[in-house]
């Protein structure tokens, strides 16, 4: 065990994880609901080789982190001295795609897409908030009306929803054409 | 009809305005998307898909191919100018090519880059336009134990050959293809690994899955390993253009690099890093100025590039013959392909002549098109890289977040994008590569039709696989290598053994 640095840990727990996904797909299968007329071939053969197979390379990884190689991220030498995770960092990346993941059914595409924007761009060390907010909320729009109205993919509008008809009434028409379109 | 008249027929599809119009809208979406520092040509295409859902198939695959393309040179610029290769097949570029930068010659290094590439990319879409359908037509007495050999040849080489460790390569192709597993089975409908999740039926989507692992999981990677400090892009001082004496020192390397890119890209030889490392080899073996190679040797950047390019293009060969995706960009494309339906593999010559032609022909437009676009208008997109760190990351994360969801307006699919952005971010984290956890996921299912396809003509025998010629010449070639190793390992050590005896 001597040989097992803090980061290969980490890695061991990784593979263990993966054998627990292995194992999980092996089980799946075993109490999959097999239909009626596909005696011949079954869906379950596949999924147990896929399983099984998980398994087997988990557990190699494994052995293979107990024996001292543990993995180093491409673009580092083995040899670099391994400075730990700056888990503040990670989390605010991870928390700006969460907030995208649940804001964008409940409050419509430009406050999620606002809020991940600006989120990352925090963690990443942008500090001139009223500018960084003003630029956040200007590329969710933007990509909110190339997408809904050039490409007509629709996207969420959440608590805007309705404004645009909304619009149409308290702007003279012609405006609201600029804006809107049609 | 001859593969000749089928391009020319090509070309008449391609030269409509309409679809000319959509190969300029690709080549400069993609070159748009490539230049982003970190994002390679598969991550583009994934991030470009929900453009095309309201364009008819030709169009868009017309615009694939442009994107595919341009995304490639975008990258090499950025590599030139940044150092942040998008991709590994760029890591040679930015590795060779930055040090040119360094030393004043950027407008050499990105004019060998962008003409090789158009060099390699021209002559290798000729071998693919011929190749192609001559390999389709083979393929079409390819049994289905045959397809499963292939294709479990093709999971051996991309799973043991990426990356710097045997173990970790397999480790994601088995990721990929239980992800593969999840949701109902196409023949028996026996639904797999949902958990009671409804939304998984339908399985998980490979275009949210290729978002989520090059793009989200990236970011928080770098995250975690942020330092205050911002990039230093490199000026271009000369003029973006070639002296007498790069000419001649480049167009050798350029046609080597082609010749060593496009068989490894026909080959499952696992995508493009092994082409470029080869072709920086040979250029530094044959160079009379070896001293310049790690200094800022034209030779290091005009092989290796031309190698890139023909390797891409090499790559669309099985793709388009067989339906066997060799590469993480080719993957994508397969998945572009099968979400307008159409199915790559022999019989698509024949089912959908108009889409195939089309493409190979808009690939010589818009390798053509992004030469004459890019050299001139290079500073302009070098503006690109000049965008702040955290204003392009936070961009890059929004994006990635839309494209997961657009293509299936589903809210499942972004639960799915943050579940795989941390697996994305242990994969990096632990050295694992990603380009066989996206071969396996798309290539899994496709295994399994050929696996119940052998096994329902012989009625359930399981001797049906290994007969023919082809499944046991691959099986038999796989055990070799995968056996002999282990086998020279033992005598060796019992040499040594008996040595210290």
């Amino acid at each position: 065990m001597s040989k097992v640095t803090q980061a290969g840990k980490g890695e061991l727990a990784f593979a263990g994880f993966l054998l627990l996904l292995g194992l999980l797909t092996i089980w799946d299968t075993s109490r999959m609901l097999v239909p009626d007329g596909t005696s011949v071939i079954s869906p379950q053969t596949f999924s147990y080789v896929i399983g099984i197979f998980l398994s087997i390379v988990s557990v190699t990884l494994f052995i293979t982190v107990l024996k001292g190689d543990s993995g180093t991220p491409e673009g580092t030498e083995p040899g670099d001295p391994f400075q730990p995770a700056d888990f503040a960092t990670m989390a605010q990346v991870s928390g700006a795609i969460a907030a995208f993941v649940v804001l964008l059914d409940q409050a419509g595409f430009i406050v999620a897409a606002t809020s991940s924007f600006f989120g990352v761009s925090y963690a990443f060390g942008a500090r001139k908030y009223v500018k960084d907010f003003f630029v956040a909320v200007i590329f969710a729009i933007v990509v909110y009306v190339a997408f809904t109205k050039g490409l007509k993919i629709n996207l969420p509008a959440g608590i805007f929803d309705g404004i645009s008809e909304n619009l149409k009434s308290i702007l003279p028409a012609r405006i609201s054409v600029i804006i809107i379109g049609k | 009809m001859s593969s000749f008249n089928h391009l020319m027929e090509g070309f008449a599809t391609a030269f409509t305005v309409t679809n000319l119009l959509y190969g300029l809208v690709g080549t400069f979406l993609g070159t748009l998307v490539g230049v982003l520092p970190g994002i390679g040509p598969a991550l583009a295409i994934a991030l470009l898909l929900p453009v095309t859902v309201s364009v008819d198939p030709t169009a868009a695959i017309i615009m694939f191919a442009s994107i595919y393309y341009g995304a490639m040179y975008g990258g090499s610029t950025t590599s030139i100018l940044l150092n942040t290769p998008g991709e590994s097949g760029s890591v040679i570029t930015a590795l060779e090519g930055n040090k040119m930068a360094k030393a004043g010659r950027a407008g050499a290094a990105l004019a060998t880059a962008a003409i090789g590439s158009f060099v390699a990319g021209t002559i290798a879409t000729l071998l693919l336009a011929f190749g192609a359908p001559a390999l389709a037509n083979l393929a079409l007495t390819i049994k289905p134990a045959g397809y499963l050999s292939l294709m479990i040849l093709a999971f051996a080489t991309v799973g043991t050959l990426l990356g710097t460790s045997m173990v970790r390569g397999l480790v994601s192709l088995a990721m990929g293809l239980t992800l593969g597993l999840v949701g109902a089975d196409l023949q028996s409908g026996a639904i797999r690994l949902t958990f009671g999740n409804p939304n998984a039926i339908d399985g998980i989507e490979t275009v949210t899955v290729i978002v989520a692992i090059f793009a989200l999981g990236e970011a928080i990677y770098l995250a975690s390993r942020f330092k205050h400090e911002d990039w230093t892009v490199l000026q271009i001082k000369d003029k973006a253009w070639m002296t007498k004496e790069d000419w001649k020192r480049s167009w050798k390397p350029w046609l080597r690099g082609t010749a060593i890119g496009f068989p490894l890209g026909v080959i499952p030889a696992g995508g493009s890093e092994v082409p470029t490392f080869l072709s920086y080899g040979v250029e530094k073996k044959l160079s009379k100025r070896k001293e310049e190679f790690g200094k800022g040797a034209i030779e290091g950047v005009a092989g290796p590039e031309a190698a890139n390019n023909a390797n891409a293009a090499g790559a669309l060969v099985p793709l388009l013959a067989l339906g066997l995706p060799t590469s993480a960009t080719a993957a994508i494309v397969l998945v572009a392909f099968q979400s307008f339906n159409i199915q790559p593999g022999p019989m698509l010559f024949d089912t959908n002549p108009l889409v195939v032609w089309g493409l190979i022909a808009s690939l010589f437009i818009g390798n053509t098109l992004l030469l004459v676009l890019n050299l001139p208008f290079i500073r302009v997109w070098i503006l690109l890289l000049k965008i702040p760190r955290p204003y392009l990351y936070g961009g890059i994360v929004s994006l990635s977040l839309l494209g997961a969801y657009a293509l299936n307006s589903s809210t499942f699919d972004l639960q799915v994008a943050l579940g795989i952005a941390l697996l994305g971010y242990l994969f990096r984290r632990f050295g694992v590569p990603v380009t066989p956890l996206v071969i396996g996921m798309i290539m899994g299912p496709l295994a399994e039709v050929q696996y119940k396809r052998s096994l329902q003509i012989s009625n359930g025998d399981y001797g049906v696989l290994l007969e023919g010629l082809m499944p046991k010449v691959i099986y038999s070639i796989l055990l070799l290598v995968l056996v002999a190793p282990i086998v020279l390992k033992v005598i060796n050590k019992r040499k040594s053994a008996t040595a210290v005896k």
